[in-house]
């Protein structure tokens, strides 16, 4: 590789010529790394290193602290008193950030030297037993308490951890609580947004109704006012109308009193001028007599003259009668009577007759009219013929003839 | 030769001594962590090596932002990711008393420095090689390498490896034929505004070589001429031929990052 980089420089550049430019490049370089780099360098270097040093000093404490908690923790029932003793001495240990392995590793070699040494000053003898012994007693009666304390702190961590397990528990409830809460208050505002809207819906329908309500109330009144005009007019139109309507009957009664009143003034009159004429009445002994013949289906066999004939012709039910007795005798009578009331009528219209007849012949006196009635018997109609008969002992009477 | 193969180590070997501190408000233990010094190649980019500072201090800010990005402040300017360090220094704090004290900040990052992880540095670096090598051999140079080699141009410049690196990057300073590049890649800085870049020929219209006097006048026609040319921390001589410095003050992506102050 530095052949080709060589080769490269030298084909770039000639070494017989160096210009000033460059050699102030060069100086300024030199001065700049001094400047900027060397007074840095080792400083750096060695911070770094110092740092890594520590770091890891720092990391194996914390390791250590980690494992004995973790050792203490598991055997907290048992009797972890020589564990204890152990951490408690590692720790001083390490807190002593400064004791490094180099220099354990001399201490043991220091040591080494003396106990092979009897004549070192610091061999090992009489007095050091005792220092020694004392130690021993203080470091048991440190122990003793230590285990006490040890005691303690376990029982502490039986009641810690009861009550940590009770509050997870009352944790647990108010975590249970609270969504349970959330979940209402969910379900309450999306029941208020809803009636919220039923409600806003209502006021509007109420507004409308409002609305309406006053539109027809405004009506109303308008058609109360023109219902109180019409009444009025009303009242005043039958008002007005009784009183023409009474006008009438009032013009009327009087027309119709008018009217009786002539009326009954002609009847005075005519009564009057009836009573003024001299009305002769035939005697007894001038007879009209009429003669009436059945003529049945073989032949007429009875005649029969009645009693007598009204000059104004109302001749009614005693006439017949009579006609009826006068047929008795035969068989035919009977036939007679069944048709009575047929005979009235037809008596009545023979009357009229025979008194225009009568009117029209200008006969009066001693002539005596018979009326002779033939009845067809059998269910044909009855037909009526008259003719001038004259009666036996007397001048001709009209016949009516039932063919 | 050896001579300017020592200007070329000389330049390499540009070191910051760099303080990065975690930011006061983002402590997140009992005690503030201790400060993490370090000796920063001039021209490396900050993304190769935050990953040591990083480290360093992620133990000790809240655990929900240890995994954050993280983004470097100076005199509450904070620090670009896609420029080399050595430029930053120059550009922001050239006279400032060292070691350069740096604030990390794992949270509240600004939206005009976007972090960028190595892979898009890595992007971004051989973009810029391209560029530079487009103007110097209209990327004849860049064409003819391998993708072995531009590995092995990106470890050298991440792993600070000179001779891997200077192995393929003399491919790209060379001059095929011709005495010199067809214009130098330059980039022009100045504090508070955005750089110049504009291709300069080697050589004048009368044949002569130009040299950073041109350059400068050419770049910055408004400056004096007691304007300062900053560049690796030095202040090179006004009468240096560009071809000269382009090939040995050149940054790693190939461009000279020139830094004036008026």
């Amino acid at each position: 590789m530095f052949c080709f980089l060589f080769s490269f420089f030298i084909s770039d550049f000639n070494m017989a010529e160096l210009p000033k430019w460059r050699e102030k490049i060069v100086d300024a370089l030199r001065e700049r790394d001094m400047r900027q780099v060397e007074c840095f360098r080792g400083l750096i270097n060695d911070y770094n290193r110092l740092f890594e040093g520590a770091d890891s000093l720092r990391q194996n404490i914390n390791r250590t602290l980690f494992q004995e908690r973790a050792v203490g923790g598991h055997q907290i029932s048992g009797d972890a008193g020589p564990a204890l003793a152990a951490a408690t001495e590692k720790i001083q240990l390490l807190s002593l950030e400064t004791l490094s392995e180099r220099s354990d590793a001399a201490l043991c070699k220091l040591a080494a030297d003396i106990l092979a040494n009897p004549a070192h000053p610091l061999y090992p003898g009489e007095q050091l037993a005792n220092v020694l012994e004392q130690k021993q007693v203080h470091m048991l009666e440190e122990l003793t308490s230590l285990h006490r304390r040890r005691g303690e702190n376990a029982q502490m961590i039986v009641d810690l951890n009861s009550d940590l397990a009770k509050l997870r528990q009352q944790l647990a409830a108010t975590d249970q609580l609270l969504a349970e809460s959330t979940a209402d208050c969910e379900t309450l505002k999306e029941r208020i947004a809803s009636l919220e809207q039923t409600n806003s819906e209502l006021n509007a329908t109420n507004q409308t109704l409002k609305d309406e309500y006053n539109a027809l109330h405004l009506i109303y009144m308008q058609m109360e006012k023109n219902f109180k005009e019409a009444q009025t007019e009303r009242d005043s139109l039958l008002a007005r109308c009784l009183e023409i309507k009474s006008n009438v009957a009032e013009k009327m009664n009087q027309e119709n009193e008018e009217f009786v009143r002539r009326r009954q003034l002609r009847v005075q009159r005519e009564l009057e001028d009836a009573t003024r004429d001299v009305v002769v009445v035939p005697p007894d002994t001038s007879r009209v007599a009429a003669c009436i013949e059945a003529a049945l289906p073989t032949k007429s066999i009875t005649s029969f003259v009645s009693d007598r004939l009204y000059p104004t012709g109302s001749y009614a039910l005693p006439a017949v009668n009579s006609i009826c007795s006068g047929i008795q005798q035969s068989r035919k009578y009977r036939m007679a009577v069944s048709h009575c009331s047929a005979l009235c009528r037809i008596f009545t219209v023979v009357s009229d007759v025979t008194r225009d007849l009568l009117r029209s012949i200008g006969g009066g006196g001693e002539t005596h009219t018979w009326l002779i009635l033939r009845i067809s018997s059998g269910l044909r109609p009855v037909r009526l013929s008259a003719e001038m008969v004259q009666s036996p002992s007397g001048p001709p009477l009209g016949v009516m003839t039932a063919a | 030769m050896l001579e300017d193969r020592q200007v070329l180590r000389d330049v390499w070997d540009g070191r910051l001594p760099v303080c990065f501190r975690l930011a006061d408000n983002e402590v997140h233990t009992v005690s503030a962590p201790d400060p993490f010094y370090m000796l920063i190649p001039r021209m490396t980019y900050f993304p190769l090596v935050i990953d040591k500072v990083r480290r360093h201090f992620s133990q000790s800010v809240h655990p929900d932002h240890a995994k954050s990005d993280v983004w470097l402040e100076w005199g509450d300017m904070p620090l670009q990711w896609h420029y080399p360090v050595g430029l930053q220094f120059d550009l922001l704090a050239t006279d400032s008393v060292l070691p350069w004290n740096l604030v990390v900040h794992f949270t509240d990052r600004p939206d005009q420095c976007p972090f960028m992880k190595r892979e898009a540095m890595e992007s971004f670096f051989f973009s810029t090689v391209k560029e530079a090598d487009q103007l110097k051999h209209k990327g004849s140079a860049i064409s003819s390498l391998g993708k072995r080699d531009h590995s092995q141009l990106w470890t050298g410049l991440a792993f600070d490896k000179f001779d891997q690196f200077w192995a393929v990057n003399r491919h790209l300073m060379e001059c095929e034929g011709e005495s010199a590049f067809r214009a130098v890649p330059v980039r022009l800085y100045r504090a508070g505004a955005p750089y110049v870049q504009r291709p300069v020929p080697v050589r004048a219209e009368d044949g002569r070589q130009n040299t950073l006097r041109q350059l400068i006048t050419q770049l910055a026609p408004e400056l004096t001429d007691d304007a300062r040319a900053i560049i690796h921390g030095i202040e090179p001589p006004m009468d240096t031929p560009l071809q000269w410095l382009s090939q040995h003050f050149s940054y790693a992506d190939n461009f000279l990052h020139i830094v004036v102050f008026p």
